[in-house]
């Protein structure tokens, strides 16, 4: 005879479960290095460990970042933002001459820092992505930005400089006339830059 | 008589050949003056240079699907649709009007191809680290990215080139034995085809044009190893179609050898030359 199993209908067992809330934790040695990146089921006989935003996962799941883009103050206990080119070495000229790129011409929605220039009002406005506002920021921090004549930096027109952690606090905002076309050049330190014409 | 350029284009898996030649037909339009600037594409599916914003840059579609191999050029002979024609890599770019050079060859040979090559700041150059098979085997240093030829002339260097080309393991065993290529390419295929005609002298003996510009970074008389060229100079295409590559303003034809470069901008940029000049 069959034995008949006493469970709860499908229904009412998927209303009533808790989905545990996903988390990840940094695995790091005593250093700071950034060993592992782990789910928070898994980090239970861990030692060294320290919680991370899920944006941070997800940008080492998803967005190419590595392990060596982060590191971890073993002293106040937070994460660090590494600088690109402490990572890499200025090995490119990419790197220290990098062409911002127009939005329309690529496939980036989230920039590390987005630049719109408003015509109507002259304003060229820098924005740093606020999910990269909360992370301790590491390395060089002069953000130098060069405005040229369109693809070509050596007809510099301008020249910007300013500090990242001024920019954490607040949107830099330049009233410049520049012409129809021109381009944007600047030393990377962080991965991804726009730049975006309103022209309305 | 008539001229004009020939591009072949092959399917890639990777690499999107039709829009390099596009690319290359575009900035031929802009800079060639009428009667140099006509443009033949060789392509194994002519339905997708309908997808061009403007295929009209092709005075001539071709659609050659017979011939599998992966590098056609050996057959640019039989396919080309000019009385005069120059035979061009895909992935260059033109940057002035070069209908002086062509005047010369129409008048003076049947068949040319070029035999040197410039570094972007215009050196000629003498590196042979992509040419060990030609320095080693003592074959004429020719570029087959850049070759003349008159209608019907030529046909035992073509045929033989063709033969080299489809045949190469032979090839390489009885001639290329110093320095075995790991492939025959069109390069290797037609100078190894001048040296068993002897013709080298002929049909590439020494002239300051064509001027090619080669963006092949060991070749660049730099004093480190490099991976690629853009990693050490910037690429500079301007509004007006002239190019800057790190702060050399190049007036030659540009052969730039990384693919990437071509990006959607660029193209743009090409088109919008082209739309103003028509």
């Amino acid at each position: 005879m069959e034995e008949k199993l006493d469970l709860a209908p499908f229904d009412e067992w998927i209303k009533t479960i808790k989905v545990p809330e996903e988390t990840y934790f940094f695995e790091f040695d005593n250093d700071g290095n950034v060993l592992a990146l782990h789910p928070g089921f898994a980090v239970e006989r861990i030692k060294n460990k320290i919680q991370v935003d899920l944006d941070i996962a997800l940008g080492i799941y998803e967005r190419g970042e590595t392990l060596r883009h982060y590191k971890v103050d073993v002293i106040s206990g937070r994460i660090l933002k590494v600088n690109l080119s402490s990572i890499t070495g200025l090995n490119k000229i990419d790197d220290v001459l990098h062409r911002v790129v127009d939005k329309q011409w690529t496939n980036i929605t989230k920039p590390d820092i987005s630049i719109e220039y408003d015509r109507k009002q002259s304003m060229l406005t820098f924005k740093i992505n606020p999910l990269l506002k909360t992370i301790e920021w590491q390395g060089d921090q002069d953000m130098i930005f060069l405005i040229t004549e369109y693809n070509d930096p050596n007809v510099l027109q301008e020249m910007i400089s300013f500090n990242v952690n001024e920019l954490v606090k607040y949107p830099h905002k330049f009233k410049l006339d520049l012409p129809e076309k021109f381009s944007i050049y600047t030393r990377r330190i962080f991965d991804k830059y726009t730049y975006e014409d309103i022209r309305t | 008589m008539n001229f004009g350029y020939l591009i072949f284009v092959a399917a890639h898996p990777d690499i999107d050949y039709l829009k390099l030649a596009y690319a290359l037909a575009l900035s031929i339009k802009n800079t060639q003056k009428e009667g140099y600037d006509q443009v033949a594409l060789v392509i194994n599916d002519k339905s997708l240079v309908s997808n061009l914003t403007s295929p009209w840059v092709f005075d001539k579609v071709i659609e050659w699907p017979e011939q599998k191999f992966w590098d056609g050029r050996s057959w640019m002979d039989q396919v080309s649709p000019w009385d005069n024609t120059v035979c061009l890599d895909a992935d260059m770019l033109f940057l002035r009007d070069y209908s002086h050079w062509i005047d010369y060859f129409i008048e003076n040979t049947d068949l040319y191809v070029a035999n040197r090559a410039y570094t972007f700041r215009g050196e000629v150059v003498t590196s042979d680290a992509y040419r060990k098979a030609f320095t080693k085997n003592d074959l004429p240093n020719l570029y087959s990215m850049w070759t003349f030829f008159k209608k019907d002339s030529g046909k035992e260097f073509f045929e033989l080139a063709r033969q080299i080309f489809i045949n190469p393991q032979e090839f390489k065993n009885l001639y290329l034995n110093n320095h075995i290529p790991k492939v025959i390419g069109t390069d290797e295929a037609f100078a190894l085809s001048a040296k068993l005609l002897d013709i080298d002298s002929e049909i590439a003996y020494p002239l300051d044009f064509p001027r090619v510009v080669h963006l092949k970074p060991q070749i660049q008389n730099w004093p480190w190893d490099a991976d690629r060229v853009t990693d050490q100079v910037g690429f500079y295409l301007k509004s007006n179609g002239g190019l800057k590559i790190g702060n050399y303003q190049q007036s030659d034809v540009v052969h730039y050898v990384e693919k990437d470069i071509i990006t959607d901008e660029l193209i743009s940029m090409l088109e919008e030359i082209v739309w103003k000049k028509n």
